[in-house]
This record gives C-alpha cells, structure tokens and sequence, in this order.
C-alpha cells in the first residue's frame, strides 16, 4: 500500500519552508553589505545545510553548470574594464590593475552570494510545502495558486521544447549532433512554441478549474507543515541579527 | 427540480460561421443517465462546456437561452461554484492532468483539498477510488510518466473521486481498453445507482445501450433524436447522422441480408443470441465446449515458412527496454514485419505497445537487442535517419503538432528534407487529399478538434512516403466518418506496397480490417496469429484485457472456432441448423 504522506525526514527536511526561506534572505541582505568575506560563512554552511536536506548532487550541478561560468566571466569583464591604481599583469592592450581587481572581487561576491541563496533555496524548499505553509497562515489560495502555476512554467517549457523536439526526430530531421543543429531544429518553431506553451496554460487551467482551485471556501491537505511559536522566533531573531548586521556595517562600528 | 434545465440554448464561437448549438431543450431529471451521441463535430463537447459553465464563462462566444444546473441560473454563478454541483471529465485525455501534483495519489487528492474534505475522509475516499480504478499500484508514480490510458485512467479517477451530484463526461474511455472500458463503465454504472446524474458522452454504442436510460442525438448543433437507447439507435435516421450503431444491429443486417429474418432489433450481442435461440438455434453446452484452448503463441517465424518468402522489412530482435524512472516497459519482445504486410497490435493499457512503437521510430532506444531494418540494425543511425525509414504518428496527436496552419505542418518535414519544390507540394497535397482535409489546409490546427488533429498528424507522416508507417491509436474518439477515412487510407498505403502498424483497442475495426494481430500485455507479445483465430484465444483475450468483438461474440454460442470472421459461414451454418 502506498503512504502519501512522506514520514518526516531530519530537521532540515522537516523545517518550516517559511523560516527557511526567511533565514536565507537575511543571509543574502547581509551578504550583499558585507561582500566577499562573508562568503567563507554562507557558502559552506549552505552547502552542508542542503547536503543534509539530501539534495547536494543538485545543488553542485547547479552551481557548476550556472554560477561557476557566469561568476567566472563577470570576474574576468570586471577586471579588464576597470583601470586604475597598480598594475599586476598586462598584455598587449589588456591590463589587469588594482582597481580593476577590487570592482571584480566587490561584484563578483555580490553576484555568488545571489547566486548562493537563489540554489539553496531551490534546492531546500518544495514548491509543493512552501504553498501548502503559506496557505496555512491563511494566505488565499488563489495567490498560492498563481504562485505555483508561474513557478511551473519552467519545467513546462523544458517539456515543450523536449517534445518538439522528438516531434522533429520522428518526421526525420536531425536534432542533437550539436548545438548548432539543434538550434537549427528549434528556431523556426520558437514561436509556435510560445503559442502552444499558451494553449496548453489554457488547457491546463481548465483541468485545475474542473479540481475546484477556485472553489469558494477552505482547503484542506495531506500535506500539513508544522507551524510552531518556535519558528516564530528563529525568524523573529533572524531579522533582528540581520538588521543589526546592516546598522553596525552602515554605521562602520564593525566592518568584517 | 430537474438537475440540468436547458430552455433554447444557441451558442456560437467567434469566428466561426455557423451556430455550435441551436436551439437546444434539455431536462436531465436528479439520478438520471442521459448519453449524447453524434457525430464528431455535431456540438457535444460544446454543450458539456455548457453544462460545466465553462461556455460562455471561460470560452467566449455568443450565448442566448437559459442553463439551469440545481434550479440555478449558471449565468448567475462563477465557474469555481458550479464545482461544488458538477463534475466534468473533459474530452483531451492528455491535458486533464493538473500540473501541480506528482505522484497519482496527490493528483487525486488535490480536488479533495480544494473542497475542505478533512484529510482522513480524503485518505479513505482516495485508497477506495484507487482501488476500484485498478490505480492502487500507480500511487506513487508521477502522472506524466503513465501510457495514455493510464493517464486518461487517472483523469477519470480524479473527478469521480470528488463526488459532485452531477456527472458530465466527455469521453471518458477513448483510449482504454476493452476490459477497462468496462470496468469504468461498471463504475460510473455504481455512481448512478448512489443517485448521481450522468451527462455521458460516448462513441462507444454497446455500453450507451447498455446502460443509459436516454439517448440523445446532437447533429450539426440542432437536438434531433431523443429517446431510450432503443427507440434512438433503431430509428431510420439513425444511422445518416454519422454515427456507429450497437454492432450487434450490423450482424443482424447481415443475417437478414441473408435471409435469417429476426423478429426485433436487437441492442446487444445477448439480445441477439436469445432470438436466435427462440427461432430455434441450439446452443452449445458446456460439454461441446472445446477443451481450454491451449493455442500455443504463434510465432512469426510461421508467417515466413506459409507464406512466399519475401525477406523481412522490420525485424525485432529480443529487445528490453527501461524508462529512466526504471520501470521497465518491454521485455525481449521479438517480432517481424514483411515489405507490405500490415498488422494490427492490440493489448491492455500500459502493455507496452507505445513504447514498442517508440523503439521501432528509434525516439528510444533499446536497453537491449536491437531493431533491424532491411537487415540493418538502427543502432547504427541517428533517430532522424531511422525516421526516414519508418514514420510514426503519435498517440497524443499535440505531441507531434508544431506549426501554425495545416499546411505549413503537413509540408515541414518535406521542407526541410531539401526535397525540390514541385516534390514538396506533391506530397502535401496528396497527404491532404488523403486525410480529408484540403479544405481545412489553412486553419489552425488547434483550432480543429482532436479527432480532427489526429488526421493532420497521420497526413504529415504520409507526407515522408517512408517505408513503414506505425499509427498509434488512431482510432480514438473517431466517428464513423473518421473510421472509414482511417480504412480508406490503410487500403491506399496498403496498395502503395507501404508496411502499416496499426495500434488500436477497437475491437471491431480490428476484426473487420486486419489480417494479421499482435497481442500485447505486460510488456510481452502473447500471441502473433492470423485474426481470425485471434479473437478466439479466450485465455489470450482474458490476459491481455480484451474483448471479442461482436461476430466471435455471437458464434462461440452455437459454433466451434472455424466460422472464423466470415459472415457468410455464419448465415449459411445458421441457415442449416434452422433448416434441419
Ligand atoms: N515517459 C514514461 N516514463 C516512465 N514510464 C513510462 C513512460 N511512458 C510509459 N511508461 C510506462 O511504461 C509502460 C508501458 O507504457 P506504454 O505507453 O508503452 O503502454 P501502451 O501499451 O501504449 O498503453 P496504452 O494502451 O495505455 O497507450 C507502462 O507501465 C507505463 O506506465
Ligand atoms: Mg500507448
């Protein structure tokens, strides 16, 4: 017999969806005042975090397939673009210089803690928890609603363009010897896709009209996020530790 | 108060030229099993939406006349309060699926919580809904990873499972098969008897008149039959508008035709049995029951030693084949096509019989084995060169539909082949010509029903002229005009020497146009044998959850297995047994 209701995992698993996104925006606004140094604490306590919530693979994926080059080409545009100060390396026209390297580092850590926050929180909160929380603080399931169908359009389109894609395969065109010919494959039906894409979010809120998504009333769930006073205060504590990092970093009482 | 109240609805979608409904009067009383037939196209989709209040509140259109649901005026109501009264399984089996949930369970739970059912009564109306669906092992898989009719399985599931007063459904088993189209048949049978009403719109005449109390038929918008399911399907007119009949009044056309005259219509198989018992057949007994027929597989191999020996266009050589979420969907299926040869495969939901397809058109390739054509392995090609060779047309026809108009869909293959101009332009008008649609060539294809949809997809194939063509379902939710279109074009790739699969749970089309069957289940060929014998195996048939078609139906009560699916044999035998 199958068990919908998935026994509760570790601590991490189990956590308010709320407070976890809660306390990773404090980390990010803290990040974004304090800058590079503060990546020493989030970035391996994010990665243990979500190792403990099981989902490391994912995140190293992440930050391996979207953060590492894009943080590595905005580093390397950062230290060429800006010139002043001493030189330390320089080649024909490019000059890396002091400056330069003080803008890269400054944007580069700003953008990785963003970057940082943005994964764990994809790889800690489930869409489908982090809904069912907000419904249960009383948030009108129409909002939880939109919210979820705009989240789910990403993976929809992923699908359409899978889909189109085997379409072409089965009427004999080539589609994955290489980017090019993919591109190739997918450019003329760009637009169609979009369209369907549409369609299908027409169809689609038929088939959630027909469940009742907006029936009058209150929801119910197998799915119930435990909600404590405890949760309240960590997140409580959070926002103040977060205020009072940003007053002392403004008031340069304290600057790590 | 009547459940449904309809006083002179006409409705008319933009754009569109003439009316979808007109002038329609309708009481459905509470408790009522009322089916709309027609043919396709007729408005019966439209005047579900209706019902739902899905038209005019969702899509637009001119409305006038009045809907009553519940003694409520619908105009008065959102599309979200109608819920609570009436509960509608939509026509498009592949877009019924919310999205939102992933697992089967939580896609049957979600209406549920919509509603405010507490979580133990969800808990318990879902265990018992996935029981009676036969769903319980699917609990955990994700919707979207399920065979078409798995899917359509859940979808139905899902709205039955909320317990609305009224149920309106649009062909709710279009891509099941026989046994568990009835089995939904059987539950939606125990929804009504709890005292629910039931819109049921169908294509499937034995069980309309089995089980409706009224019939009514839609045609070209306008209510023109109405009645019990006798007094509908025995009209004379019956028949000119465009839709099957119970097939057990087509054998009884053909016994008359034949001189065996029978005193009334008969609506289903048992009916006719009985009269030809009273006329003085005598009926086989148990004891003239063959033993259990213990027909072993026949393998193809017995089709190249009886048959000249033409070498193989398409073998499949012991393949396996694993879904990434590690369900394995064919097990060392072994099977062999002959150039021009054309068969049908048929076998329960979830057999396999997609994913076979799939491996053939190399859009998946096998775990193991390996698929040959003309003695070359497929391994060695890309998807899109093995596509060249065998066209594939989907089960989902929105899986296979990119472009904007009819045209440009049928001609993008060819295009983009480099194919010269006058070569292209032969193809597609050609293919069009083929399926019926020339005059539809500049519409949209989403703006074309689904069964409608389904041609484009079969056109574009046609277009690709490749070697073998496999066509997935074709017969879903398709009317007689649609079916006799679909024949049309077997006859005409079957005279253009062009290898044809057929995968279809049509009993009948079947029976009526294939010489040779495959049956699949539980990811195997079970048996490989000429038709005629295919619809005698009863241990095959049972296994695989299929059902005889009528003709075999009829026979096995007076006669052993040799009439085959001769009409002749039968009249002249039941001619003899009367005369004696
Ligand atoms: N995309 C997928 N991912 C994982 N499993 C799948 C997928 N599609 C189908 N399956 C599973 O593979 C098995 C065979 O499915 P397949 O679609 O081939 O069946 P079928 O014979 O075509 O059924 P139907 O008559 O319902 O169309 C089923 O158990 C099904 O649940
Ligand atoms: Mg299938």
């Amino acid at each position: 017999m199958y068990e919908p209701i998935t026994p509760a995992g570790n601590a991490v698993q189990r956590a308010n969806p709320l407070v976890v996104v809660c306390l990773v925006l404090c980390c990010l606004i803290d990040g974004l005042f304090i800058g590079s140094k503060y990546l020493l604490f989030f970035f391996p306590t994010s990665v243990v975090v979500v190792a403990v919530a099981g989902n490391l693979k994912r995140y190293l994926a992440l930050l391996a397939a979207v953060m590492l080059p894009t943080a590595t080409l905005m580093f390397v545009l950062q230290l060429l673009a800006n010139e002043g100060g001493v030189t330390y390396w320089h080649w024909w026209i490019i000059r890396a210089t002091e400056l330069g390297f003080d803008n890269a580092i400054h944007y580069t850590a700003r953008f990785v803690v963003i970057g940082t926050a943005v994964f764990t929180l994809i790889c800690l909160v489930k869409l489908s928890r982090f809904t069912r929380a907000l419904e249960q603080c009383g948030v009108n399931p129409r909002v939880t609603y939109v919210l979820q169908a705009t989240v789910l359009i990403i993976p929809q389109m992923k699908k359409r363009v899978a889909v189109i894609l085997d379409a072409q395969r089965a009427r004999g065109i080539e589609t994955d010897a290489n980017l090019r010919v993919r591109m190739k494959a997918l450019l003329p039906v760009a637009a169609p896709l979009i369209l369907s894409a549409l369609t299908s979010v027409e169809e689609r809120a038929v088939s959630l009209e027909a469940r009742g998504t907006t029936l009058p009333g209150k929801r119910t769930s197998l799915l119930q996020v435990n909600n404590s006073t405890f949760d309240k205060v960590i997140c409580i504590v959070a926002v103040l530790i977060c205020g009072g990092v940003i007053i002392a970093v403004q008031a340069n009482w304290w600057m790590p | 108060m009547n459940a449904i109240e309809i006083t002179g609805l006409s409705f008319s979608y933009p754009l569109a030229n003439r009316p979808a409904l007109q002038e329609i009067n309708l009481s459905v009383k509470p408790g009522e099993w009322v089916s709309v037939v027609g043919a396709n196209g007729a408005g019966k989709s439209t005047l579900a939406q209706v019902i739902r209040g899905l038209v005019p509140h969702f899509s637009k259109g001119d409305l006038s006349g009045r809907v009553l649901v519940n003694g409520r005026d619908l105009a008065t109501l959102s599309v979200g309060e109608i819920t609570a009264d009436v509960g509608y399984v939509f026509q498009n089996p592949f877009t019924q699926l919310t999205g939102v949930a992933t697992t089967v369970y939580a896609e049957l739970s979600y209406g549920l919580g919509n509603m405010g059912v507490p979580p133990v009564e969800i808990r318990r109306r879902v265990d018992a809904m996935l029981e009676s669906t036969k769903l319980t092992k699917l609990a955990a898989r994700n919707p979207f990873e399920l065979s078409g009719g798995q899917q359509q399985r859940v979808a139905l599931a899902a709205i039955l499972v909320m317990e609305q007063p009224i149920l309106v459904i649009d062909e709710p088993t279009s891509q099941l098969d026989p046994e568990t189209t009835n089995a939904m048949f059987e539950l939606l049978a125990a929804a009504h008897s709890a005292g629910r009403t039931v819109v049921l719109i169908e294509h499937k005449m034995e069980q309309v008149a089995q089980f409706s109390e009224r019939v009514i038929m839609l045609h070209d918008g306008r209510l023109v039959l109405e009645g019990t399911p006798e007094q509908v399907f025995t009209d004379p007119q019956c028949e000119s508008y465009g839709v099957r009949l119970p097939e057990s009044l087509y054998l009884q056309r053909a016994l008359e035709q034949r001189g065996v005259l029978l005193p009334d219509k008969a609506l289903s198989v048992n009916n006719l049995v009985m009269q030809l018992v009273k006329l003085g057949m005598h009926p086989r007994t148990a004891k003239s029951e063959p033993a259990q027929d213990d027909v072993p597989v026949i393998h193809p191999e017995r089709f190249s030693t009886t048959q000249p020996v033409t070498p193989a266009l398409l073998e499949i050589d012991r393949v396996t084949f694993s879904y990434p979420n590690g369900v394995e969907a064919i097990h060392e299926v072994s099977l062999n096509l002959r150039a021009g040869e054309s068969v049908a495969i048929i076998g329960q939901n979830g057999a396999g019989k997609t994913t076979l397809a799939k491996l053939v058109n190399a859009l998946l390739r096998p775990s193991s084995g390996e698929v040959r054509i003309n003695g070359q392995s497929t391994a060695k090609w890309t998807a899109a060169e093995t596509a060249r060779r065998v066209g594939y047309v989907f089960q989902n026809p929105d899986d296979q539909i990119f472009n904007k108009s009819v045209y440009a869909e049928v001609e993008y293959a060819p295009k983009r082949w480099g194919l010269s101009e006058a070569e292209v332009r032969r193809r597609v008008v050609d293919a069009l010509h083929l399926t019926g649609l020339t005059g539809s060539q500049n519409l949209n294809p989403y703006d074309l029903p689904l069964s409608v949809r389904k041609f484009v997809t079969i056109a574009s194939t046609i277009a690709l002229d490749t070697d073998m063509v496999i066509f997935d379902e074709p017969t879903a939710g398709q009317d007689l005009r649609g079916l006799n279109r679909l024949i049309t074009i077997l006859r005409e790739l079957a005279a253009r020497g062009k290898t044809v699969i057929t995968i279809t749970h049509d009993m009948e089309f079947v029976s009526q146009n294939f010489s040779r069957t495959v049956v699949m289940t539980d990811r195997q060929i079970i048996a490989d044998t000429p038709t005629e014998e295919t619809f005698y195996l009863n241990e095959v048939l049972a296994k695989a959850m299929l059902d005889q078609p009528a003709f075999p139906e009829l026979t096995r009560n007076f006669f052993s297995n040799d009439i085959g699916l001769s009409m002749n044999a039968l009249a002249s035998a039941v001619v003899e047994q009367l005369g004696r």
